[in-house]
């Protein structure tokens, strides 16, 4: 098939994908796939249930191997932050210990307290993981998001639980992310809408193979 | 903190937390030995003869019954991926675990030790050797446990198959853990049992923890 070339943009790339072949079980869900990402970039992946979008972040992100292709990361684009389906508290833990925990794994000199501030969470700080409610579990994870301090984002269905205010908040976070020579990939089931100038659509629906 | 350390801390907190990992090992070690006095008819010379084997076998099945969950919840909850993206090294991440159930399940069932050799009428000297010879074994269970762990993460039928991938790889260290608390009565520390358990904590470790790291490094494929 067409490999699918989304951008082409002869700056420096931080993300550089060619001909990517994914399967899942006896499923093929990429054959072919070439695309690059460039600083400042928001990618939307969008299709049906079952079309791949977590497939391809996960490969993006490293947790999956691809068939046969290349993914590069070039530049400075050596941090990469993953939220997929789970939040991944630990429930016996409070939202600070949570935090602090992977405060201490990723060791980025992201400061706590503002950065729980900033997604409106330091008033949970002492409630139980278990005790949280979808949304503000995500708002927790967003938070770890931030701690991670990498320059490209894989976000998977990240605003599903989350109310209005929460995904004005994901928008001003990514925009952020961005203005600062970020990458943001984003799967999503709702209608993508545009941050900042390079906000792209990657349609998965195109490429699926019986 | 490194984040050796933190995981190792996480890990402990989570376990005084939420009880039931160490105790019901506890409980399970307990049990297994008072339910075997009472079956034994309570008659003091076959416990005594019998009692080495009984506590190598409580400690045994106590462990076993443990590493189904060591891997389980960081690989439900996506944790073990974030923390492999996070590029920590995969024997930092086994061993950090590993030292972790080493504190939460092995730390009580020796603490408890005591009062089940009393149970039983063990001799001092067979009590030491028992436990020096626990305490030299208790790498290579904990490794190879966590090896048959990692290698069953997210299987659904996994604590019957961790049972039955782990007792030929304990079968060594009962056999040399029994005796060698019978040898430390005649020749001290210098039993050749010990020795061999120690070796074989040494293997298992240095085979055993990038064989972990591998193995749950081949979920994501």
């Amino acid at each position: 098939m067409e490999p699918n070339v989304i951008n082409n943009s002869p700056e420096q790339h931080s993300l550089k994908v060619t001909d990517l072949r994914i399967k899942r079980g006896s499923k093929l869900l990429f054959d072919g796939t070439s695309f690059n990402a460039n600083a400042g970039d928001v990618i939307w992946i969008t299709g049906s249930n079952g079309s791949g979008k977590t497939s391809l972040l996960r490969c993006l992100a490293g947790l999956l191997k691809q068939d046969s292709g290349t993914i590069i990361y070039s530049g400075n684009a050596t941090a990469i932050a993953y939220l997929g389906h789970q939040d991944s508290h630990k429930n016996d833990l409070t939202v600070l210990e949570n935090l602090e925990f992977w405060g201490s794994i990723y060791q980025t000199p992201v400061d706590l307290e503002k950065t729980m501030q900033r997604v409106d969470i330091w008033r949970l700080r002492d409630l139980k993981a278990k005790n949280l409610s979808a949304g503000q579990s995500r708002r927790v994870a967003l938070a770890r998001l931030l701690l991670q301090d990498a320059n490209i984002w894989f976000l998977d269905e990240l605003a599903a639980p989350l109310d209005e205010a929460g995904r004005d908040l994901i928008t001003d976070l990514t925009s952020a992310h961005i203005a600062n020579g970020g990458v943001a990939f984003i799967a999503t089931h709702t209608i993508p809408f545009k941050i900042g100038n390079n906000a792209q659509v990657m349609d998965l629906g195109r490429h699926i193979h019986g | 903190m490194d984040r050796f350390s933190v995981l190792i801390w996480r890990d402990l907190r989570l376990a005084i937390r939420s009880k039931t990992i160490w105790l019901q090992s506890v409980l399970f070690f307990v049990i297994f030995i008072a339910l075997s006095g009472i079956a034994m008819g309570g008659d003091n010379d076959s416990l005594g003869r019998f009692a080495p084997a009984l506590i190598w076998l409580a400690v045994i099945f106590a462990l076993l019954l443990s590493f189904e969950g060591l891997f389980r919840d960081d690989y439900q909850d996506g944790s073990l991926d974030l923390l492999k993206i996070s590029g920590m090294p995969g024997s930092t991440y086994v061993t950090a675990k590993a030292t972790a159930h080493w504190m939460s399940i092995v730390l009580p069932l020796l603490i408890v030790l005591p009062v089940v050799s009393l149970l039983l009428g063990l001799s001092f000297s067979t009590y030491a050797g028992l436990l020096f010879a626990i305490l030299l074994a208790s790498p290579a269970l904990i490794i190879l446990g966590s090896f048959c762990g990692a290698c069953l993460v997210g299987n659904k039928s996994g604590s019957m198959l961790i049972i039955l991938l782990a007792i030929p790889l304990f079968v060594p260290l009962i056999i040399f853990g029994t005796s060698a608390a019978d040898s430390y009565v005649v020749s001290g520390w210098n039993a050749v049992e010990f020795k061999a358990l120690l070796g074989l904590s040494l293997i298992s470790c240095a085979i055993g923890i990038p064989a972990t790291a591998a193995a749950l490094d081949a979920i994501h494929e």
